[in-house]
């Protein structure tokens, strides 16, 4: 407990110390994130601790690299006290102050938007979908006081709060109002990298710790359960399907975040609709775990589009060396699920258990836990090519290099915990070992159990290992390989222009033109998101809703009602903490 | 019908022993009307100067203005293996690079991937990049925008490597009286038969030849 | 018969009755042209010069942002120079080496110009001979390119099926005139020929051609990449392409060997569908059309006393004038000019079918993929060679 009020008292600090001085501000903040990991370490409870320690993981690295990065006066306060407001509305049982948190992380984000682009719209964009997020969880909220007559987190006896709240939290997760919004890849996408970062792996990290809170405290809703889980399956294949489309380096990765998000709500769909107790637990440590390989990845590659001085793949003009090559590259693995990086641990969990619950289920019901993953299973196919195009374009391709240390060698510890993570997870979750001596394979060999029988894949550790042994054997065996370096075989012509990532993921946008709407006319191909083109148009119907009731009975700008309302959310929030 | 069993019922068609070559690509001899010595490239107005010593197989395009002082024999075996890689012994891969040909030597060299004659038999075969190349073919009178696709195939290829001119322009500079290119294996004709080119790619592999 | 443009000749624009001289500058380049500027992502994808799966060196530019091409430009990187200042009788040899596969075409072609320049008329015996070559070639080109395109599709059977004719009708030419690509064949006085042409074993041939044919248009997959794929219908397309669109251009209705094509009784053969299947249609038609003709011609080896060539030799100062010479070649309208000036050659033109060809291949490339590109490729028999020639 002193480990926690050290911690917030640290990160309430930094504000104030940021104001006076960038520098000491992120200090403050690394500090005191510091302090939080330790907490969420030493008090582990349940699941949910481990949302503490990938939050506080984010948050130590991005202060870490904010100290070479910040370039504006604002962006220290506002991006420490955005912090300040998660690590409230994370440890706090009170649904209000959860809520006062809520707020006091996501206003910041909007100025810091509106400052970064000097335009409106993201942020506009940004807020709108924030505050749509905190009514919703506002109403779960109150009506959760209704039943309970209880300002604190409590068992409830019906689910209508949670699914009210949970439709909040899909907003800010970037999953609703319709599966896949592109409001978060361009807010996201629109920030500074280190406020992206934050943004996209701990801001959605907050969302899904409350939806995560709320479902055990719920009664298990069966239909609501299978409707999140194939909402979840749903986002992970249109998520990774609009990154790989995507050319800004940003958007991609906000895409991708959706995309993560789809599964973190599958899980707790397959926890909410799990038949047997194992398979909730299994369910909840993926959620655990998915949540931690998101956040570290994804704060890792919003990092490392800080070093891009063009946010475009097409011309990433990334500053990179040797380090952040690694870095990146265990980064993107994790990202793409691949063994055996947490992020590869996460996505076969995830896998396992919707296959594990088709198999309990035995009914036909079972269809959804199959049909799901297979969705899943093929937007995970679109994530590993968009990890591979970001990677390539990035670093691979890239020939620029830099002689910077520091900033690289972040990304490459961030890389390097997230492979060590990879196993570690796996040894630290009992449900994820079993062990066949029937087959030979001693303990933790084969990965998972279910009624007594080993049921899954083979483990992340075993895979580390066996590369790493025939690697070292066949050195031992045959020597260094002999390298003859010469040059680019290009059908006979000296090497011109490079493929672009642009062309990389037009093969996509020409067979799934359907989907996309794909024009191509005489200034390039045009693809349209569909989803973001149907909450244009109903933004648009709203905006004009709102002009005419704006003038009819405010009779004032937008702008300035748009003011009202963020300074009307403040002082409620200060009453509140208050 | 499907294709495989339309393919069975056409039976084998590859030949044992070549069995039928069109003369004017086989070599000339000499067939005494008068003294050997008294005919000459100028007095047969041989357009490429491949008469005299003898028939030079390098430099003759076939125009038949020599016959019927020199006439073909019907021996097809024309290629000069000057260096022998038994190491291709095999699998011997084929990158063909044409840089100034008519056409005609580009369909011969293909033509002896037809079922008559068949080379993967001979563990030859064509690749499509010469970083897979044993050897590098090359065909046609060295044009300017050739050359450096030429070196660059050359410097793509793994060691060991062979060269093989194929052709009286690649050779000679045939008709176009160009420069030479230099190779490990040199096979006349104007074109080569298929036969001449696998005879000669045959033995540039350590084999006896066809 | 409707005037119909042809193509451009050095500076002239060739029409099927007449030469006319250039005289504003009409964009022939060889581009596809979609929109300018670049759009964003777009780059060139460099494709050749020495691209291992086409059968001669061609470099080609692709305008592309993916998959999708925007342009193509052919750039032909073997660029050859033929020197018109040697004998008449060595430069023959050298335009028999412009394009070894079409080397009939083009001798044949030449010669007529050099004959129509002098305005004699060669024995019928010397001209049957050479329609039989064209013929022949003909019938070898068509059969290449079916191979070719079937080879791309990876159909092996029918490929080798096709590829062993290819070879087949190589020797039964190799037999008759003692070499499988005309080269020696043709002379200023006539043509050399060491054999009866075997006709049995080319009706043979082309009998099991069309056998694989038919089955090769039975295949759903194979003719999915060609319908649809190339289309070209414009006005100035010649050779199959053009009758693939319907139209009835082809120079052995008005060309000079037109009158000896009529008198044997020539069909023009057509299809309705201006793609690359469209092309496979016709050269399907004409493989048989060819064997039908030449059945039709009885050749036999002819020299003559070629009487032009005697007054060349005797009045070396004497003659200045100009010919032109077309003929139709396996793909499309080929034409030589020669312009003699006090008795020697002093300017040889030549438009090679190649040429239009590569034209259309580049303005029907707008908007296909790169699976569709050899496909499109082959089917308009397009012979570098024949482009990359420059005669000074």
């Amino acid at each position: 407990m002193v480990a926690l009020i050290v911690a917030l008292l640290m990160l309430g600090l930094s504000p104030v110390a940021a104001l006076i001085n960038r520098r000491s501000g992120y200090i403050a903040c690394s500090a005191g994130s510091a302090v939080f990991v330790y907490y969420g370490m030493t008090n582990y409870s349940n699941e949910l601790s481990l949302f503490y320690v990938a939050a506080g993981l984010v948050w130590l690295f991005t202060s870490v690299y904010s100290l070479y990065y910040d370039h504006h006066r604002w962006l220290g306060p506002l991006y420490t006290s955005s912090i300040l407001g998660m690590a409230i509305a994370l440890t706090t049982n009170n649904l209000l102050v959860f809520l006062a948190g809520y707020e006091i992380m996501t206003i910041p984000a909007y100025v810091t938007i509106g400052l970064y682009k000097k335009t409106d719209y993201s942020a506009f964009v940004f807020m709108g979908f924030g505050e749509l997020s905190t009514i919703l969880i506002l109403a779960g909220f109150l009506y959760s006081y209704v039943v309970t007559g209880s300002l604190s987190f409590s068992p409830l006896t019906t689910i209508t709060p949670f699914m009210i709240a949970a439709f909040g939290f899909m907003v800010k997760m970037g999953i609703l109002p319709f599966m896949v919004t592109e409001w978060l890849p361009i807010a996201h996408g629109n920030a500074p990298s280190n406020v992206s970062a934050i943004l996209s792996a701990s801001m959605t990290l907050v969302a899904v710790y409350g939806l995560t809170k709320m479902a055990l405290l719920t009664p298990r809703p069966d239909l609501f359960g299978f409707i999140l889980l194939g909402v979840g399956g749903f986002s992970v294949f249109f998520g990774a399907f609009y990154a790989y489309v995507s050319d800004h380096a940003k958007v991609l990765l906000g895409f991708s975040t959706v995309e993560n998000n789809g599964a973190i709500l599958t899980s707790i769909g397959v926890y909410l609709t799990a038949p047997t107790h194992t398979l909730a637990s299994f369910s909840l440590i993926t959620t655990a775990v998915y949540v931690l390989a998101h956040s570290l990845a994804k704060t890792g590659l919003f990092l490392d589009t800080g070093m891009m001085e063009n946010e475009y793949l097409i011309l990433p003009r990334i500053l990179k060396n040797r380090l952040s090559d690694v870095g990146g590259v265990l980064l993107a693995s994790s990202m793409s699920g691949l063994l055996p990086t947490v992020g590869g641990v996460a996505t076969w969990a995830l896998l396992e258990s919707l296959f594990m619950e088709a198999y309990t289920l035995h009914s036909a019901l079972s269809i959804i836990p199959i049909v799901t993953g297979s969705i899943i299973a093929m937007g995970e196919g679109f994530a590993t090519s968009t990890m591979l195009k970001f990677i390539i374009f990035a670093h691979i391709f890239n020939k620029r290099s830099s002689n910077e240390k520091t900033r690289p060698l972040i990304l490459l510890l961030l890389g390097l915990l997230i492979l060590a993570g990879g196993s570690a997870t796996y040894i630290f979750y009992r449900p994820f070992l079993a062990s066949n001596p029937a087959l030979g394979l001693p303990f933790g060999l084969i990965a998972s159990e279910f009624s007594s029988q080993p049921f899954g894949a083979i483990s992340p550790l075993y895979v580390l290992i066996l590369p790493s042994l025939i690697g070292a054997l066949v050195i031992a065996v045959f020597g260094k390989p002999r390298i003859r370096r010469s040059e680019v075989w290009n059908s006979g012509a000296p090497l011109n222009e490079a493929y672009t990532s642009f062309a990389y993921s037009n093969n996509i946008r020409l067979m799934l033109g359907k989907l996309l709407l794909t024009h191509i006319g005489r200034d390039g191909v045009k693809v349209v998101d569909v989803f973001w083109s149907l909450t244009h148009t109903v933004a648009k119907l709203f905006i004009s809703f709102s002009r005419h009731f704006s003038r009819t009975y405010m009779n004032s700008r937008l702008s300035w009602y748009v003011i009202y309302m963020i300074l009307a959310l403040i002082v409620f929030t200060v009453v509140v903490v208050a | 019908m499907n294709w495989f069993l339309k393919g069975v019922r056409k039976g084998v068609r590859t030949e044992k022993t070549p069995s039928d070559v069109a003369p004017w690509s086989t070599e000339l001899q000499f067939k005494g009307i008068e003294e050997e010595s008294g005919v000459t490239s100028e007095s047969l107005r041989c357009p490429t100067s491949a008469i005299g010593p003898g028939w030079i197989a390098e430099r003759c395009v076939y125009c038949r203005r020599c016959y019927p002082h020199y006439q073909p024999t019907g021996n097809h075996r024309m290629g000069v293996v000057k260096r022998v890689e038994k190491r291709f012994q095999r699998s011997f891969y084929l990158y063909p690079i044409d840089v100034g040909t008519c056409g005609a030597c580009n369909t011969e060299l293909r033509l002896i991937a037809s079922p008559q004659h068949d080379l993967t038999r001979f563990g030859i075969f064509f690749t499509n990049t010469p970083r897979h190349a044993d050897a590098l073919i090359v065909m046609g009178i060295m044009t300017k925008g050739m050359r450096e696709a030429f070196r660059r195939a050359y410097e793509a290829m793994p060691e060991p490597k062979l060269v093989i001119a194929l052709g009286a322009c690649a050779i000679s500079g045939g008709i176009f009286q160009t420069e030479k290119i230099e190779a490990d294996v040199v096979i006349p004709g104007c074109p080569p038969s298929p036969y001449t080119i696998l005879d000669a790619l045959i033995r540039a592999k350590g084999g006896r030849g066809w | 018969m409707k005037t119909r443009l042809i193509g451009e000749m050095g500076g002239y624009l060739l029409y099927s009755d007449h030469l006319e001289e250039i005289k504003t500058t009409k964009n022939t380049s060889n581009t596809s042209q979609e929109g300018s500027g670049r759009p964003v992502g777009s780059l060139i994808f460099q494709y050749g010069p020495a691209t291992g799966g086409l059968i001669e060196s061609v470099g080609m530019n692709i305008e592309t942002f993916g998959e999708y091409i925007r342009t193509i430009s052919v750039e032909p990187y073997k660029m050859r120079t033929i020197s018109i200042s040697r004998s008449i009788e060595d430069l023959l040899l050298s335009v028999e080496r412009v394009n070894g596969n079409f080397a009939a075409s083009h001798v044949t072609a030449f010669l007529t110009a050099l004959e129509n320049a002098y305005g004699v008329t060669p024995p019928r015996d010397v001209i049957l001979g050479r329609v039989a070559q064209i013929e022949l070639e003909r019938i070898r080109n068509h059969l290449l390119v079916t191979q070719r395109l079937t080879e791309h599709a990876g159909f092996s059977v029918p490929s080798a099926n096709l590829l062993y004719l290819v070879e087949e009708v190589n020797r039964v030419i190799g037999r008759a005139f003692g070499h499988r690509y005309f080269y020696g064949v043709n002379t200023l006085r006539g043509f050399r020929m060491d054999w009866q042409l075997d006709l049995p074993t080319l009706k043979n041939i082309v009998d099991e051609f069309q056998e694989v044919y038919r089955g090769i248009l039975d295949n759903r997959v194979f003719i999915d990449r060609l319908q649809g794929n190339g289309l070209v219908s414009i006005d100035d397309s010649i050779g199959p392409a053009a009758r693939a669109a319907g139209l009835m251009y082809d120079a052995r209705l008005d060309g000079d060997l037109a009158e000896v094509y009529g008198e044997i009784g020539f069909n023009i053969s057509r299809a309705d569908s201006s793609d690359a299947f469209g092309r496979l249609l016709v050269r399907g038609q004409e493989v048989s059309e060819s064997l039908r003709l030449i059945g039709k011609l009885n050749i036999r080896a002819q020299e003559y006393e070629a009487g032009w060539l005697d007054a060349w030799e005797k009045d070396i100062k004497g003659f200045t004038g100009g010919g032109l010479g077309r003929v139709e070649s396996p793909s499309g309208d080929l034409a030589y000019y020669v312009g003699i000036h006090k008795g020697t050659i002093s300017k040889v033109l030549l438009l090679p079918p190649s040429k239009v060809n590569l034209r259309l291949f580049c303005s029907s490339m707008t908007g296909n993929v790169f699976t569709d590109l050899p496909f499109n490729w082959e089917s308009f028999g397009i012979w570098m060679s024949e482009v990359g020639v420059e005669f000074v």
